[in-house]
């Protein structure tokens, strides 16, 4: 089955956020950003912004009813500057006006007065000063001090990634609309609709049943609107407050990129021992996580890279260390693979240099150490149905690698203006969230009386196909087709107190309790049919509508048994909650086991790099990814396809630039680059594993969205292997994004 | 007031003639299909099409609604995604669920468009011409493989069937096109006129916007627009007295697919396919890219060698102006506010010349560039340089004539000192700075390795590059 959304994407009928119909007298609010990265706030001046036509008020700190306090993990954010600025387009004060070109036209005549202080953009400048969101974490394993001396290599090293625009399509925006009891009705662009109501009842200081939040679908999200969109919905709701009038407020794509939080950019050091084999005996890696100015998820982001420092790897002696460091710049937040990205370039990095060292191919270190059942990871987990090995080695072979390494040998040898270049990336991914008590999803069904189902469930679409498996999940779970069944838009009044839909896990948990809604209700279901049919409940079972007694059909079908239901006064409406089991932590020890379970893979990337003009071609990606016992191949595979070309992005054309004064130059898609229809590959392969059905998650399957993010990162390594084909008097660099810029520099530098 | 055909019915429209079209479709027509991402033409999510009326036939094109003034359509057809279904996914629609090439759905109607806009025009209907229709399309979701297959297979399924065929009765019976299209071609619905009086001062000329409209809607919702489309400049290329003129109001891609224009240099139908991307070079024009006198303009930079002079024309003067000193200073021009470009003329006996086009960007395609350069040579059998003439944008404040090095170069053979000694006056011909598109150091070793490659590229059997890279 195709995506359940995407006949209404293709007729344009899809409504977004920005679509919806405006009540009448609608009015539209625009945010004044402060134009500093650091200062002191002394004054705001709104008198001029006050005259222009069509302005019905202008609210600053000192409107909010409530907290003035958007923070999730970390209460430390506010939602209009008070006192102090902290980065460049913080929010300072919000202008409401009859049209948005009014709004926008006031927010310039305001007068911000800020007393400048130095700020800071350089993370490791941010540790130094003792600048800290959190205390920083240290996890362990083995005894690393001792296991130095047993190492035949050793080697150091500094590594950088840059940060990384979400550029979902749709930009970020809320609509609010007032209601007679004091309440707020919002429809926010968000993936955390009960975040949104939470921080919006305690923004306005009114209790959270007096907060509806409602989402219909998003235009892309990627972990941009897991706690970012809170703010503009925050922000519209205080403007509908204050005005007693329905309130939107839409950023333009500048606006959205300018206020934004972005990946976080990560500055590592690491240091890593091997045996003359290949075996690494010991890896120690210090993370400097650029947070920004506020907490937002850079804390849990965080504990992520510390988790998957080892990528796919056993290595018996681990230190590992994440400092989450607090800078001046827009606070970042949680993007597709939320922090083990970084983590998985640090080790990869270690990898590629340690073989640099030894002269051997990196895929051999890498092969040599992957993970194999009941491997034991730094935080004491051990790994279950690992599939890391042979992923590998079924790459191995379907790429014919050692084949395919000599052509590109051979090649290089022969061509001085081309240089081709491959690399292979296994990747293991751990499903659940981090944060141990988000892993609880709730679901609602209603059968009405003509048969006909609906579904409410926390998930938010947004394109991944949530909404599609979930129907398949129901379907399946009561016996009939799909074309009978409608999920509605999240929404707090329906099921209440979700988590985000992230950490690709959405489909799992939501999932996991629409099928425990729907195993009540069909067992409800076929207790009617068996006092109707005179039978024993054990002989009945329903299956493509039809109402099956041992096997064979009967007189009742789908419809006549809801009509029996309900005219015998049966529930037809179930609600059921899911809880992720057997997950824990401690912090205190750092040891636990906070995955329901992982997902396992390789990649194989070949590049082409034009020596000459210093520009790269993507020629090949062929994956083998284990994604359990896929819900919907079609979706599994556009998601994983979607997710390594962000994946290639972030670590080549997609680079943040800024100025001196901190403020982002590459506001626009004109000046920051993703990925294009031209930048695909010409071999662009994913492939499912077969028999690796999972227990631990709805039917057997396995989380997709963030894994494949992954695998671009054998991008930057094959980009490398070429330019070292080219210069192989120079050592590799680990500064990402590799762009065409630094391609060229490294081939004519000395 | 601004009247024009919206999917099929007469649409009427009060607000500022300078409103984007996406505005106006989407607050005051309601249809909201036709998506805001960028508001600066670089992504498509805005696409629509627009049939305009040559000849008693309509010719259709796709365009960015976003960076399009609604003056601009008057008296034409607009098409959205929502003119053309009729309840059910039509083929290509079909084509996309079934690949798999929409995932949030906030690109798809543009690609929708773009595809439909690849049936009404490409000669080839080769899959490399749907993919060069949808180039200018940015998906965040799919890695593009599901929208590759869609257009793959939209190509593959209508490549025989409109061949040698009326097209719009072909796709309105595939249900592709709403039948009121025909109704349309017919010529039973006839043209709104299309002459506009414009007066007042603060009046802009404008002919594709894909300069002016970028980032700058907001302010010209204020201003008179002067249509350049509604005067009498032209649009083609003819051939005249030795000369090939390109009409002021003659697109990029026009330019591209123009014969003339490939017998004096050949391989321009490939090398302008770096500019912008098919959306915008149907729109584009080579005068507004000249006159927009960004320092990295690649038909600017072409031209340049092109020994191309420039006639201009204001109500009581006319003039002929030579590219090669039409930049004065940073977006300073040799030719007055009242002025406007009529032809742009080249002289045809270039095509004994050999010709190059180099430029390089952050990502490969719908880019602007980070350096461009082209170059002119004309020589003999012995590889003796006769004539020359190199240019460079991104490393000046204009684009650049890069007058001393082409002048040295004459009378030089081709060798790889020649290319070295060439290399270091070019080097002090420039003054590039650090900017979004690379810093200052890289423009500069960018500029002299794509100089190389106009060597290799033109005189391979010399293997210039085993000495110089
Ligand atoms: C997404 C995108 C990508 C782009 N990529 C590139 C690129 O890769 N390379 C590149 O070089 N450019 C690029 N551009 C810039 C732009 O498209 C070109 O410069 C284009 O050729 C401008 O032509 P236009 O007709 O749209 O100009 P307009 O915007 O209509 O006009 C530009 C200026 O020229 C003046 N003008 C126009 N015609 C005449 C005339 N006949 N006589 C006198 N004055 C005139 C106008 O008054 C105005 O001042 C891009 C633009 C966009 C939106
Ligand atoms: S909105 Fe992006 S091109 Fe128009
Ligand atoms: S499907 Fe989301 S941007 Fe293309």
């Amino acid at each position: 089955m195709s995506n359940y959304d995407s006949i209404d994407h293709v007729i344009g009928a899809s409504l977004f956020l920005d679509d919806l119909p405006e009540p009448v007298n609608c009015l539209h609010a625009a945010i004044c950003p402060s134009p500093v990265a650091h200062g002191k706030l002394k004054k705001i001046n709104i008198d001029k912004a006050l005259g222009i036509k069509g302005v019905i008020t202008i609210l600053t700190a000192d409107s909010i009813p409530g907290e003035n306090q958007i923070g999730t993990i970390i209460q430390d954010e506010p939602l209009l500057a008070d006192k102090e600025v902290d980065f460049i387009g913080q929010p300072v004060a919000l202008v409401v006006a009859g049209t948005a070109r009014q709004a926008d036209k006031a927010v310039k005549l305001i007068e911000l007065e800020i007393e400048e202080l130095p700020p800071v953009f350089d993370p490791r400048q941010a540790a130094a000063n003792g600048d800290f969101i959190a205390p920083s974490r240290t996890l362990a394993l083995g005894d690393i001090d001792k296991a130095w001396e047993k190492c035949a290599t050793v080697v150091e090293g500094r590594t950088e990634t840059g940060g990384q625009e979400h550029l979902y399509l749709e930009p970020q925006g809320s609509m609010a609309m007032p209601d007679e009891r004091g309440g707020i009705m919002l429809y926010s662009s968000t993936q955390s609709p009960t975040a949104v109501q939470r921080v919006t009842s305690r923004v306005l200081g009114i209790a959270m049943h007096l907060v509806q939040v409602e989402v219909k679908r998003l235009g892309g999200g990627f972990g941009g609107k897991e706690d970012q969109a809170t703010v503009y919905a925050v922000l519209a709701a205080l403007a509908a407050l204050h005005t007693s009038t329905s309130t939107k407020l839409i950023l333009n794509r500048q606006q959205d990129m300018q206020y934004t939080g972005k990946r976080h950019p990560y500055s590592s050091d690491f240091k890593i021992g091997l045996d003359e084999n290949g075996k690494i005996l010991a890896y120690e890696v210090t993370y400097f996580q650029n947070a920004g100015a506020a907490a937002d998820l850079s804390t849990a982001v965080l504990e992520r890279s510390l988790y998957h420092a080892t990528n796919a790897y056993y290595i018996p002696n681990v230190r590992i260390t994440g400092h989450c460091c607090k800078t001046n710049n827009v606070p970042n937040t949680a993007f597709r693979g939320f922090g083990a990205p970084q983590a998985l370039f640090v080790i990869e990095s270690a990898i590629a240099k340690a073989a640099g060292m030894m002269k051997l191919p990196a895929w051999r270190i890498q092969e040599k150490n992957l993970l194999k059942e009941y491997d034991t990871f730094p935080y004491g987990a051990r790994a279950r149905q690992c599939h890391a090995k042979r992923a590998f080695s079924e790459i191995l072979h379907s790429q014919k690698w050692e084949v395919t390494q000599k052509d590109i040998f051979n090649f290089n040898k022969n061509n001085s203006l081309i240089k081709k270049g491959a690399a292979l990336m296994p990747i293991c991914f751990g499903i659940s969230f981090t944060t141990g008590f988000l892993n609880q999803a709730g679901a609602l069904i209603h059968i009405y009386s003509d048969g006909s189902i609906s579904v409410s469930t926390g998930a938010v679409e947004m394109g991944q196909g949530v909404n599609t498996k979930i129907i398949a999940i129901v379907a399946h779970t009561l016996g009939v087709n799909t074309d009978i069944i409608t999920v509605q838009p999240t929404a707090t009044r329906t099921v209440a107190n979700t988590s985000p839909t992230a950490a690709s896990a959405a489909a799992d948990l939501n999932g996991m309790a629409a099928k425990l809604a729907a195993d009540t209700l069909r067992l409800r279901l076929m207790d009617t049919a068996a006092s109707r049919l005179g039978e024993h409940v054990s002989g009945i079972s329903i299956n493509n509508g039809k109402i099956l007694l041992k096997g064979q059909p009967t007189e009742l079908d789908w419809h006549a048994l809801i009509s029996d239901a309900y005219l015998s006064r049966i529930n037809l409406s179930a609600q059921a909650h899911y809880a992720t089991p057997d997950i824990y932590f401690d912090k205190n020890i750092e040891k636990g086991q906070p995955f329901a379970y992982y997902v396992y893979g390789t990649a194989s990337i070949q590049v082409s790099v034009d020596i000459l003009r210093g520009i790269v071609t993507i020629d090949a990606v062929n994956i083998l990814h284990d994604a359990g016992r896929s819900l919907n191949q079609d979706i599994d595979r556009g998601q994983a396809l979607g997710a390594i070309m962000q994946g290639i992005g972030w670590l080549t054309m997609e680079e943040l630039v800024y100025n001196k004064e901190g403020r982002l130059l590459t506001d626009s898609l004109t000046t920051y680059k993703v990925p294009d229809i031209h930048s695909m590959p010409s071999e662009f392969n994913v492939s499912f594993m077969e028999d690796t059905d999972n227990p631990h998650a709805v039917l057997q399957s396995k989380g997709i969205g963030e894994p494949p993010f992954l695998y671009g990162t054998a991008a930057y390594f094959a980009i490398m292997n070429a330019l070292i084909a080219a210069r192989p008097d120079k050592p590799m660099f680990f500064n990402a994004p590799l762009t065409h810029e630094k391609i060229l520099h490294f081939l004519t530098c000395e | 007031m601004i009247k024009f055909f919206l999917n099929g019915s007469t649409f009427e429209t009060q607000l500022p003639q300078g409103m984007s079209l996406l505005d106006v479709i989407r607050n005051e027509a309601h249809l909201h299909g036709t998506k805001r991402a960028c508001g600066e033409g670089d992504c498509g999510a805005c696409t629509v099409i627009i049939g305009t009326w040559n000849a008693g036939e309509l010719q259709f094109s796709t365009t960015a609604s976003c960076i399009l003034p609604v003056a601009s359509v008057h008296g034409k057809h607009v098409i959205t995604v929502e003119g053309l279904n009729q309840q059910q996914p039509n083929p290509i629609q079909q084509i996309m669920i079934e690949t798999g090439a929409s995932q949030c759905g906030f690109c798809t109607p543009g690609i929708v468009l773009a595809l439909t806009g690849f049936l009404l025009n490409s000669t080839h209907l080769s899959t490399d011409d749907a993919i060069m229709w949808i180039e200018g399309n940015i998906c965040r979701c799919t890695g593009y493989a599901g929208i590759y297959d869609a257009a793959r297979a939209v190509a593959d399924k209508y490549r025989e069937l409109l061949k040698n065929s009326n097209r719009v009765s072909v796709l309105v019976e595939e249900g592709i096109l709403p039948t009121w299209i025909s109704a349309i071609s017919d010529n039973s619905i006839h043209p709104i006129d299309t002459t506009m009086n414009i007066t007042g001062n603060n009046v802009l000329a404008v002919s594709g916007a894909t300069d002016v409209y970028v980032q700058k809607q907001d302010k010209f919702q204020d201003l008179q627009l002067y249509m350049l489309s509604n005067t009498d400049i032209r649009k083609d290329i003819r051939l005249e007295d030795n000369h090939v003129y390109i009409g002021g109001l003659t697109t990029v891609e026009t330019v591209r697919q123009s014969g003339v224009m490939q017998e004096i240099y050949p391989e321009i139908e490939q090398k302008l396919r770096l500019l912008s991307s098919m959306l915008i070079r149907q729109r584009a024009t080579v005068a507004g890219n000249l006159v927009n006198a960004s320092p990295i303009a690649d038909m600017a930079i072409i031209l340049l060698t092109m020994d191309a002079v420039i006639e201009v024309k204001s109500k009581n003067s006319q003039r002929e102006i030579p590219l090669a000193q039409f930049y004065k200073a940073y977006k300073t021009l040799a030719m007055e506010e009242d002025e406007l470009i009529y032809w742009i003329k080249i002289p045809t006996t270039l095509n004994r010349s050999k010709f190059n086009f180099e430029k390089v960007s952050r990502r490969n395609h719908l880019d602007i560039a980070s350096v461009n350069t082209a170059c002119r040579i004309l020589h003999d059998n012995k590889n003796l340089i006769h004539e020359a003439t190199f240019t460079a944008g991104g490393v000046a404040p204009v684009p650049l004539l890069l007058k001393h090095s082409s002048t040295w170069l004459c009378g030089r053979s081709i060798t790889p000192e020649t290319i070295r000694d060439l290399l270091k006056i070019i080097d002090d011909e420039i003054a590039p700075i650090s900017d979004v598109r690379g810093r200052a150091d890289y423009k500069r070793q960018l500029l002299k390795r794509l100089v190389v490659a106009h060597f290799i590229t033109l005189f391979p059997e010399l293997h210039p590059e085993d000495s110089l890279i």
